[in-house]
C-alpha cells in the first residue's frame, strides 16, 4: 500500500485510535507510546487487510490487540477501579455528563472487558466482537452478561448519587 | 440508565478525539524509522532506572 493512502486511512480513523489510547492509558506520554505502537502495527499488517471487513473493524482489531499485548508486556495498565473513584481522563475536553459517565464506566472495567464494551457501543454483535478480540463467542457472551450485571448496579448507584 | 444509552456518548468521545489533527510527517517518521521509537523507549527506560537508583541510594540513609 502506498504511504499516502495509509496516511489517509489513519487520518480518517484517528478518532478510533486516539480514543482507545485515552481509554487505556492515563498519561499523555503513555498515550503517545501506545499511538506509535498501533500505527506501526497497522503499517506492518496493512498488506494482510483483504477488504473482507470494514477498514474500521480492522483498525479496532489491530489496535485492541496491540494495546492488550502491550499492557500484558509492560504491566503498566491502569487497573480497574471502583466506578466512583475513576479518573476522568477526558475531563479537560469539555465533555458532557454522559461522556464523563461513559469514561467512568469504562475505567471501572478490566482490559478485555473494556474492549467488549467499546465494541458493543460501536454496534458490533457478540460474534463479531469475538472475532475481533480472538475470543470464543461463548466467552464474549459470558463476559458481556457479567459486565451488564455489574454496570446495572453501578449505573444505578451513580445516578442516585448524582441526584 | 442502560449501556445502550451510552452509545451516543462513545460517538461524542471519538469526535472529541479527532479534534487534534495528525501530523503526516510524524506518522511517516513512525513507519519509516521504527528503530527511532525503540531507541526513545530504551532511553526512557534507562532514565527511569537511573532515577530509581538515585532515589534508592538517597533513601538508604533514612
Amino acid at each position: 500500500m502506498e504511504k499516502h493512502h495509509f496516511l489517509q486511512i489513519i487520518n480518517s480513523n484517528r478518532g478510533i485510535i486516539k480514543s482507545l489510547c485515552k481509554v487505556y492509558y492515563a498519561s499523555n506520554e503513555d498515550q503517545k507510546d501506545a499511538f506509535q505502537d498501533i500505527i506501526l502495527q497497522l503499517w506492518k499488517s496493512v498488506d494482510t487487510f483483504r477488504g473482507e471487513s470494514e477498514i474500521s473493524t480492522w483498525i479496532y482489531r489491530v489496535s485492541f490487540n496491540t494495546i492488550i499485548n502491550k499492557i500484558r508486556k509492560d504491566k503498566k495498565s491502569v487497573s480497574a477501579e471502583p466506578i466512583t473513584k475513576s479518573h476522568l481522563y477526558i475531563s479537560h475536553a469539555k465533555a458532557d455528563d454522559n461522556v464523563e459517565l461513559l469514561s467512568m464506566v469504562i475505567q471501572s472495567l478490566k482490559e478485555i472487558d473494556k474492549a467488549i464494551v467499546i465494541l458493543y457501543l460501536e454496534g458490533y454483535r457478540n460474534k463479531e466482537i469475538a472475532e475481533i478480540l480472538k475470543l470464543s463467542a461463548t466467552n464474549v457472551t459470558t463476559r458481556f452478561n457479567r459486565i451488564k450485571d455489574q454496570l446495572k448496579t453501578k449505573l444505578k448507584t451513580t445516578s442516585h448519587a448524582t441526584r | 440508565m442502560q449501556l445502550d444509552d451510552l452509545k451516543p456518548a462513545w460517538q461524542q468521545f471519538k469526535l472529541l478525539s479527532t479534534m487534534h489533527p495528525i501530523d503526516a510527517n510524524e506518522i511517516l517518521s513512525m513507519i519509516e524509522h521504527p528503530e527511532s521509537i525503540a531507541k526513545t523507549k530504551l532511553q526512557k527506560a534507562l532514565y527511569t532506572m537511573v532515577m530509581f537508583m538515585v532515589i534508592a541510594i538517597f533513601c538508604q540513609g533514612g
